[in-house]
């Protein structure tokens, strides 16, 4: 950790204080957080100092790295990297071999305790964890190593969260989500599928900024993202409330941007941001491409009975997503509630078998 | 096919509806008029300024149409270069701003209507001006 603040920091590459903060009316704007928030933020993150982040990538696709890098370059939420010191990231790191393995361990030493550690990726604990190994250690062995003096842990993306696709039946790796092995640190989910940039940077952000962790729901995901599930947010959800909807993917009421309820959305289950946030520089979102939402920051959700099932009728509908939806319709008029219930009683009992055809 | 990096540079053709819903006006706007002259009237009250964050709304972009007609243009426009243009314009309300952030590929990365007498990152920072200070008085030095 070096002594000169953020602040100074930026002072001497020749940007103004109003780069933080614009940088933390965009964090608060995606968190959001009261816009009054940003100038509280934007004076404590340029009184802060760089941390040092470990990231350690296990049985992934990169799909996370991709979301948080991919999406930004050369742009505003780019300035992350500038606030952290990121000191092992494999995907990233110029270095290879035995000196991007000293720069982890170095990195433990001189930042012991203090460090923020980020994984993404599911760890494989079948056949004693031979199924995936770095530098001659297994994930475990380098999780567990490699936590032991962290500060905090985010587990980036729904494999490190939740198991996520390599945990999918029948997980021939046997492999297991970060605070199935860590259960002694703060843990932070910011599942997703991968997860959008602008959470991960928010998260992040949000400790840099207030050094806590966010207040989290009961899937430590941080509520300002996952409080609110998509149908909440959707801007199809009048379609909904009004009960007009899809019947096939290119029907009149697909191409009037009707509710995807009936093929499959599980948006009503799914807590995630990506309906306010949105994706590709906050150009669309799957709902807004004519498709439903498949739950990605869920647990278990590839899992769950087919991705174009309304949620009525799949493992995950009977219960949470019914209700969900239903307590979700109260709120609009006891009326839509009671209409939508009916007509999620007649999906469950097969009107919907050919809404996909072709089908998965 | 050169210059086409850009999705908003591929030509789309809509028949019809916009597939999306997007036209649709959900009644966002005249909620937040509301909210608005709230705003407003603690700022005349105690001086208080306050903001309204435009991208978490579940608006349309009728809605956001309607908006912007409903506040319209006022006399002040004004753009800060901080990694993308900020644009802010004072809308047909003195007092009220809209203020469009975005990054430097000219993607909007937040939008709020600020509610003060000058919007927060119109003015120089504390910090800034001291840094200010230092570098003219070294060059007076130098030149000296």
């Amino acid at each position: 950790m070096t002594e000169e603040t953020l602040g100074e920091m930026m002072s001497r590459r020749g940007m103004s204080r109003r780069t933080f903060l614009k940088f933390c009316t965009a964090v608060a704007s995606s968190m959001a957080l009261p816009p009054s928030m940003a100038p509280v933020m934007a004076e404590s993150l340029a009184n802060a100092r760089r941390r040092s982040v470990i990231w350690l990538s296990f049985q992934e696709c990169t799909g996370c790295t991709e979301s948080l890098t991919r999406s930004y370059s050369p742009t505003l939420e780019k300035l992350i990297f500038d606030f952290i010191s990121l000191d092992y990231h494999h995907t990233l790191s110029a270095a290879s071999g035995h000196a991007v393995e000293k720069a982890r361990e170095e990195a433990m030493e001189a930042n012991q305790g203090e460090y923020l550690l980020i994984v993404d990726g599911s760890i494989p604990v079948k056949d004693g964890g031979v199924y995936s190994t770095i530098a001659g250690m297994t994930n475990r062995q380098m999780l567990e190593e490699t936590a032991r003096h962290a500060k905090a842990i985010v587990a980036v993306g729904t494999c490190a969260a939740f198991g996520g696709i390599p945990k999918a039946k029948p997980n021939p790796t046997g492999a297991v989500s970060v605070e199935d092995i860590i259960t002694d640190k703060p843990i932070v989910h910011v599942p997703g599928c991968p997860p959008i940039g602008e959470v991960i940077t928010g998260t992040v952000s949000h400790y840099l900024t207030f050094n806590t962790l966010p207040e989290l729901d009961d899937k430590r995901r941080p509520l300002a993202f996952f409080g609110d599930t998509i149908h909440d947010r959707c801007y199809r959800r009048p379609f909904y409330d009004q009960g007009k909807f899809a019947e096939s993917f290119d029907d009149e009421g697909a191409r009037k941007g009707w509710c995807l309820y009936k093929l499959g959305c599980k948006a009503p289950i799914a807590h995630n941001a990506c309906a306010t946030v949105k994706w590709n520089q906050g150009t669309s979102f799957p709902i807004q491409s004519g498709h439903g939402c498949f739950a990605c920051s869920e647990p278990d959700f590839w899992d769950q009975g087919g991705f174009y099932k309304p949620l009525s009728a799949g493992v995950w509908g009977s219960a949470e997503g019914i209700a969900a939806a239903a307590a979700a319709g109260v709120a609009v008029g006891a009326g839509a509630a009671a209409v939508s219930r009916a007509r999620q009683k007649k999906l469950a009992e097969g009107e919907s078998e050919d809404t996909f055809k072709g089908g998965v | 096919m050169a210059d086409m990096n850009r999705l908003a540079d591929i030509p789309v053709r809509v028949e019809g509806d916009a597939p999306d819903g997007a036209q649709a006006e959900g009644g966002m706007a005249e909620a937040i008029v509301g909210e608005v002259a709230q705003h407003l009237a603690r700022l005349v009250e105690s001086g208080e300024a306050g903001a309204i964050d435009l991208q978490s709304m579940p608006m349309t972009e009728a809605d956001k149409a309607a908006l912007r007609e409903a506040l319209g243009e006022g006399e002040v426009e004004a753009t800060v270069q901080v990694i993308g243009p900020t644009r802010i314009h004072e809308t047909g309300y003195p007092g009220v701003w809209w203020i469009q952030h975005m990054n430097a590929e000219e993607h909007v990365v937040a939008e709020q209507l600020e509610i003060a007498r000058v919007p927060g990152l119109l003015s120089a920072h504390e910090a800034d001006v001291r840094a200010a200070l230092q570098r003219l008085r070294a060059r007076t030095q130098d030149e000296g």
